[in-house]
């Protein structure tokens, strides 16, 4: 079992081919740059053509696993003029950055193991301030089974929303039916339920879908490389049969310990100072509402002293963690802790 | 890795033994009083009452304690109930006109509490009949059956119609006798031409048998005409050519006389004398409430007594104009006339009386009215027929629930004392006759603890029930509007005005009196009461209510006139640009007030702004209560009269919070704008709306997103993830007090834990004047008085899915939760383990979560969420004792969810133990009302004015076990329809088709065997899928087999795991 599995992993890693999309992953910290920003991270799909859809032009960044593998990291594979029409569009004197620079938003999964016509995307919310923005709804799937076809209630997309980090992936599309949410079927939950499931793995989400339009498929060994606007080429050695509707574990649960603690250091500890620990950075911390009350006795010294300082850390606690900035991102979405 | 997880885990069956002795759920009874009650009867020789209802229950009721229910199949209204007296038979009549025939069967010998009980009898189905059309009459309400008369010797039924026709039933076989049916052609033909004038005499509204000579019925057309006809020569004896329209009938005891009942409001008595055929007038005729037009006298009773002139009781007959909105009942002998005035519609009526035929006059005893809202019963033996309490039925909807609070094993001292406090109450207005329906015995052990189920109510009262047993009897009853200056009381003594209605008698005509407890309507809303906290060792009671006000209260004996203290708490802490547009706070009284025996309150604490308090903890060894609102928490010490913290737990951008609260008046506001708003985009459709604007308020932008919601599709949801943010996020949802290391891992103090809609948790380190750091370094001195409480902020903790926190509770070094305050310092339960590390539980809305303490770092979590795509709605821990090993008890982590369900999990570990299916998702009533006991029960409404009781233990289980005496042998149950006698019985419907069907017994829900399989990954002991990152497949597969390689953190899983090891019993 235990051979079989590693196995497994080294085939999937050989055979990786998971597709990336990438934005920046430096968020602008002055007015300034929001407008650059803006534009880089317009929707940007597997469509390797421009989806410019008018007033701006967006600067597409994919990159598919073979040019991956060729290049090593498939970033500096964008540089390379020729993988498509896409960058015929590109503003001239746009700059792109530095790879570690950029941030996975999305990625197609699991493509060896599922059947050509589902699709595993993995949505990384952290660190975008663009709402996840998708809407699902009730309807009637169609299953064939031995009876013949038969009609059973399914969850699917109903809406993207305009700018939202679904429509930008351009993996996930109105009509798509919801078979999992991180490795947990769907069949026979509410609508209620999987919007539940959906909103507590948001940090994380990997649906499990299968396309309302099926000519975009990653296709397997043997078709025609390219379907319509599909971008990802067959890699060899694909058997795509083993259906296997479990997601890895290890992704699900990695970052999901990232509750943040502030420690107040006013706390201090009988006998010694407190070592500050190794994963969470103590702060001179004292929440401003906690003044105390006229009645009861004032805080020790340290807590006044820290006030100034700790104003400073509770804007940037109080606003949404992924805010902090992006040197610490890198790290975030490695172990999934916050630290601040 | 996931599919490694996932996959099942071969159940160690030694555990799921152990969880079979645990584990059980059952629906055991229900408390409080039937939900739209539509029928009603009285088995004078079993003494034993029924009550159906709307959605097709029927409840039998007698001694306290001693209760049967049956379900219908379909959920119809019954219409008629009639006790075959004797029997324990019980035929009904539903709205879809099929009658039922029900029995007290035996039920399985139950092993309560280790000796047998046999003799143990339960209601079931035997049988139902429905009458067919008759051929040629094609009008199916032609054969709707109107009234059921059921013949003294008990063989017969008899059935008046729509149409007019009277059809006989044999029973117990149910089965027509077809040569017995009367149809109306054969009445009329005996009429004198007159009268006939080609009418139809109308539906039979009434059917009285002869009391003295059986087989003669009094049979009433709703035309007026009352035929006697005799069954056995099946011919008119007498005709009574009655002109007005009939209502009802009586005999009077002796046969002599009879009494009708008409829709003008007045009655006329009969003379049956032998000689005329025909009687065309009454022997008196009277309109009581007259002469102006009067409603209809429905029901009317006439009984003889051997002192003095007959009682006659009515329903209705009030005059129309005036006072035809009343829910009345007339009691009149002589000169004596009272005129009960009631909150609900009268439902049915009767009269405990003797039975004996040898006897010569009724001797009424007792009145029972059921109303739509409650039970009345009048003692008539008493001059001036005071009510009587009742033990069982009581209204708990008298005033609206709005919050339940449990307290399991009270201490005998505080019983005896809330028992004598609520006697006084009592005293005034109640008789003390013996309570009239007391047939059966009940054969359950007694309590072997005493339990009080306290609920908080709309218009400010906290009433204390016993919840000991089956029957929830009332005990006493708390009232907090007399602490507050209220413009609808200006009376000084609101409470002893209030209370004894019964002394109030207007001069008025007709004489009214105001009797039952039901009134529905508030005087002012911000009385309500939100949250309850009792610590049954110092008898100190927190009661927080609408508009932030937090009430300590103490109990006493005597009778006080004090003035109340009052602390003033800015929960806002000087944050600006926020305007509370919300209710008012109330009015302290500034004049000292009179409070009775019992809890008196000592202080007030008002917080600021005056929003609903969300939770509340009281510390009575500490003397410290902590309350929470929407706006921030604050920590009060009530022996010094010292506020100590207030905390704002506002998010800058949280506007919302600052409207107040949601009220009607606010939704509607609300939802105008939106449909404005609707409109106005309609309009403009054309135009696209742009992403960017910035929306001027949050308030804006909910609505915008609401209203595009609408717009799209109705059954559409958005996926987001949880936002600091969303509105609300500031609502405090939980506080706890815990003895525990927060600064360091060696020395332990108290601290103050609170969580937040938005998954922010605060710590906060307590310095306690008098409470030691560790018990060891106790502060003497003679300055402790003037030191102060202090509490600074340790840690603060915020959730990375951000969902609401529902609550936190520390565990102690062996993963069991602290205990009680009082408990350990009074050796009343084992002190906690204080040198192994403690941990921190908490449950958020899609979590379960361990930390370790003093360092806040994850241990052990289940997502529920995540995989179930359930959300947290109550939780609660709970000592579950084995049915098998007098010894053994587990620590449980109870978890009721938005589905519905209950999940366990053991605790630290959180591993998923069994799941069971509780309330249906859409009652979020019943989710939002469930209350836990500390032993494994809980209670939930089912409807507004009642609770279902529920065991999730094997072992402790309050469920009725009664008997009665019947005349015929008792049949035991067939094996297959072996029928448990709990009483999961009215809202058996909710819970689904199979449930609520009489074939399917409810005993197999019983059986944790059957409970476990459900299709969820998390019905077994699978564990692995939940637990921390670091737990990888082979740390589990090796404690699992090994006992002894502990990792610290995992120590107490085994020790569960590990079933040699001693286990630890609390």
């Amino acid at each position: 079992m235990q051979g079989r599995r590693e196995e497994r992993d080294r085939r999937r890693e050989s055979e990786s081919r998971e597709e990336e999309v990438f934005c920046l992953g430096t968020l602008p910290s002055h007015p300034a740059e929001t407008c650059t920003r803006s534009a880089i991270c317009q929707p940007v799909g597997l469509q390797m053509v421009g989806t410019s859809e008018g007033e701006d032009e967006p600067v597409v960044f994919a990159t598919n696993s073979l040019q991956r593998r060729k290049k090593g990291l498939g970033l500096t594979g964008l540089r390379t003029p020729g993988s498509g029409s896409t960058h015929s569009k590109n503003r001239p004197g746009l700059m792109i950055g530095l790879p570690q620079n950029f941030r996975q938003i999305s990625s197609i999964i699991d493509v060896d193991i599922l059947p050509e016509t589902h699709r595993r995307v993995r949505l990384h919310k952290h660190g975008t301030h663009k709402p996840l923005g998708f809407y699902i709804r009730d309807g009637v799937s169609m299953r064939v089974t031995q009876q013949g076809v038969e009609k059973v209630p399914g969850v699917f997309i109903s809406r993207l929303v305009r700018g939202g980090l679904a429509e930008s992936t351009g993996l996930l599309g109105v009509n798509d039916e919801i078979l999992e949410v991180n490795g947990i079927d769907v069949a026979g939950k509410s609508l209620d339920q999987v919007t539940d499931m959906m909103v507590a793995n948001s940090h994380n989400l990997i649906v499990t879908v299968k396309p309302a339009n099926q000519r975009n498929n990653v296709v397997h060994r043997g078709s025609k490389a390219s379907l319509g606007n599909s971008g990802s080429v067959g890699s060899a050695g694909s058997t795509g049969s083993a259906l296997n509707s479990i997601v890895e574990g290890d992704s699900d649960d990695d970052d999901d310990d990232g509750d943040l603690i502030l420690e107040s250091d006013c706390l201090t500890p009988y006998d010694s100072l407190r070592v500050a620990n190794g994963n969470n950075t103590n702060l001179n911390r004292d929440s401003p509402g906690v003044r105390p009350l006229p009645q009861s006795v004032s805080l020790p010294n340290s807590v006044g002293a820290s006030l100034s300082d700790s104003s400073l850390v509770t804007s940037t606690h109080n606003g949404n963690p992924a805010r902090t900035p992006g040197g610490t991102q890198e790290n975030m979405r490695e172990d999934g802790t916050f630290i601040t | 890795m996931m599919k490694f997880r996932f996959r099942r885990q071969g159940t160690d069956p030694q555990r799921e033994k152990i969880k079979q002795e645990l584990f059980a759920f059952n629906k055991t009874v229900e408390h409080g009083f039937p939900h739209q009650p539509s029928a009603l009867a009285f088995d004078p020789k079993l003494e034993l009452m029924a009550i159906g209802t709307k959605s097709g229950a029927i409840k039998v009721y007698g001694h306290p304690g001693v209760e049967f229910t049956g379900l219908h199949k379909d959920i119809t209204a019954v219409t008629q109930i009639l006790f075959l007296p004797g029997q324990g038979r019980l035929l009904s009549l539903l709205d879809d006109n099929t009658i039922h025939l029900w029995e007290l069967v035996a039920g399985d010998p139950r092993e309560v509490g280790g000796d047998k009980r046999e003799g143990v009898v339960c209601l079931q189905e035997v049988d139902s009949y429905s009458l067919p059309g008759r051929p040629g009459i094609e009008s199916c309400s032609a054969t709707r059956v109107t009234v059921l008369l059921l013949l003294r010797s008990c063989d017969q039924l008899c059935m008046g119609t729509e149409g007019g026709g009277l059809y006989f039933l044999e029973l117990p076989r149910l089965s027509l006798k077809d040569n017995q049916t009367l149809l109306q052609d054969q009445v009329t033909q005996s009429l004198p031409d007159d009268y006939r004038c080609g009418k139809s005499l109308g539906p039979v509204e009434s059917l009285q048998e002869h009391p003295q000579q059986s087989g003669k019925i009094l049979i009433g057309y709703s035309r007026g005409l009352v035929v006697l006809w005799d069954l056995s020569t099946r011919h008119t004896e007498q005709l009574f050519l009655g002109k007005q329209q009939l209502e009802g009938l009586v005999w009077e005891r002796s046969g002599n006389l009879f009494v009708s009942s008409h829709n003008d409001g007045g009655y006329s008595v009969w003379a049956v004398t032998n000689g005329n055929i025909y009687n065309h007038q009454p022997v008196s005729s009277t309109i009581p409430y007259g002469p102006f037009p009067c409603k209809a006298i429905n029901k009317i009773l006439w009984r003889t007594t051997q002192t003095g002139s007959p009682v006659l009781l009515y329903s209705g007959g009030m005059p129309r104009a005036s006072y035809g909105d009343r829910h009345c009942l007339t009691i009149q002998q002589d000169k004596d006339h009272v005129t009960f005035d009631f909150t609900s519609r009268v439902i049915d009526f009767f009269t405990v009386h003797s039975i004996d035929p040898e006897k010569e006059f009724d001797e009424p005893s007792a009145l029972v009215v059921l109303l739509e809202e409650e039970l009345v019963v009048i003692d008539l033996q008493t001059p001036g027929w005071p009510s009587m309490p009742t033990p069982y039925l009581a209204p708990l909807h008298s005033s609206a629930i709005t919050c339940s609070f449990h307290i399991s094993s009270v201490p005998p001292k505080l019983w005896e004392r809330l028992v004598n406090a609520g006697k006084a109450q009592q005293g005034r207005q109640h008789a003390h006759g013996s309570w009239p329906i007391c047939g059966g015995k009940n054969l359950a052990p007694p309590p072997k603890q005493q339990e009080l189920l306290l609920t908080g109510h709309e218009d400010g009262t906290v009433r204390f029930w016993d919840a000991s047993g089956v029957a929830l009897t009332p005990m006493y009853k708390l009232s907090t509007a007399n602490v507050f200056h209220t413009d609808c009381d200006p009376c000084d003594d609101p409470q002893d005005a209030s209370d004894d209605p019964d002394m109030q008698q207007e001069e008025e005509w007709p004489p009214f009196r105001k009797v039952g407890c039901f009134d529905p309507y508030s005087d002012d809303p911000r009385l309500g009461i939100q949250k309850i906290s009792l610590c049954k060792y110092s008898n100190k009671l927190v009661v927080a209510g609408t508009a932030g006000q937090v009430i300590v209260l103490g109990l006493s004996d005597e009778r006080s006139d004090h003035l109340v203290d009052v602390s003033v708490v800015d929960l806002l802490q000087d944050r600006e640009g926020f305007t509370w547009k919300g209710h008012e706070r109330l009015e302290p009284r500034l004049k000292p007030a009179p409070f009775p025996p019992g809890f008196q309150p000592l202080v007030l604490v008002q917080c600021l702004p005056p929003a609903s308090v969300t939770a509340v903890a009281l510390h009575a060894e500490w003397n410290l209560i902590s309350f929470g609102t929407s706006h921030g928490f604050g920590l009060f010490d009530y022996h010094r009269r010292n506020a100590v913290l207030a905390r704002c737990t506002l998010h800058p951008n949280d506007s919302l919070a600052m409207e107040g609260p949601l009220s009607r008046v606010k939704s509607l506001k609300k939802s105008l704008r939106q449909s404005f708003r609707r409109i106005r985009k309609s309009r403009v459709s054309g135009k696209k709306r742009t992403i960017t604007t910035t929306p001027t308020s949050k308030v804006q932008e909910a609505n915008a997103a609401l209203a595009e919601q609408e717009d799209v599709a109705p059954i559409q949801r958005r996926i987001e993830p949880r936002s600091a943010d969303d509105s609300l996020s500031g609502v405090v949802r939980c506080l706890c007090f815990a003895d525990t290391f927060l600064r360091d891992g060696t020395h332990h103090g108290p601290t103050l834990w609170a969580g937040t809609n938005s998954g922010s948790v605060y710590a906060y380190a307590l310095e306690v004047p008098g409470v030691g750091l560790g018990r060891v370094c106790e502060r003497g001195g003679a300055g402790e008085s003037s030191v102060c409480v202090e509490a600074l902020l340790g840690k603060e903790i915020q959730l990375m899915h951000r969902a609401p926190v529902v609550s936190i509770s520390v565990l102690d070094g062996r993963g069991k939760p602290l205990p009680d305050p009082y408990e350990a310092s009074q050796d009343l339960s084992i002190a906690p383990e204080m040198t192994n590390a403690h941990s921190v539980l908490i449950a958020s809305e899609e979590q379960l979560k361990v930390f370790s303490l003093p360092k806040v770092s994850a241990k052990t979590k289940f997502k529920l969420t995540a995989h179930e795509g359930c959300r947290v709605r109550k939780v609660a821990l709970v000592v579950f004792n084995s049915t098998v090993q007098e010894d053994y008890s587990e620590h449980t982590l109870v978890c009721l969810t938005n589905l519905g369900d209950m999940h366990l999990f053991n605790i630290p570990g959180l591993r998923p133990q069994v799941r069971y299916d509780c309330i249906r998702k859409e009652d979020i009533s019943g989710i939002a009302s469930c209350v836990f006991t500390k032993n494994g029960q809980g209670f939930y409404l089912i409807s507004p004015s009642e609770y279902e009781r529920f065991s999730l233990s094997a072992k402790v289980l309050t469920e009725p076990l009664c008997s009665v005496q019947l005349d015929r042998p008792l049949e035991p149950t067939p094996a297959s329809d072996g029928m448990t006698p709990q009483a999961n019985g009215t809202h058996k419907n909710q819970m689904g088709q199979a449930e609520g069907q009489t074939e399917e017994p409810p005993s197999s829900l019983s059986s944790p065997i059957l409970d476990t399989p459900l299709d969820s990954p998390l019905s077994f002991a699978d564990l692995t899928l939940d637990s921390t990152g670091e737990i990888t497949v082979e740390d589990v597969r090796d404690f699992l087999t090994t006992v002894d390689e502990a990792e610290n953190n995992l120590k107490n899983i085994k020790e569960e795991e590990g079933r040699s090891a001693g286990i630890l019993i609390n």
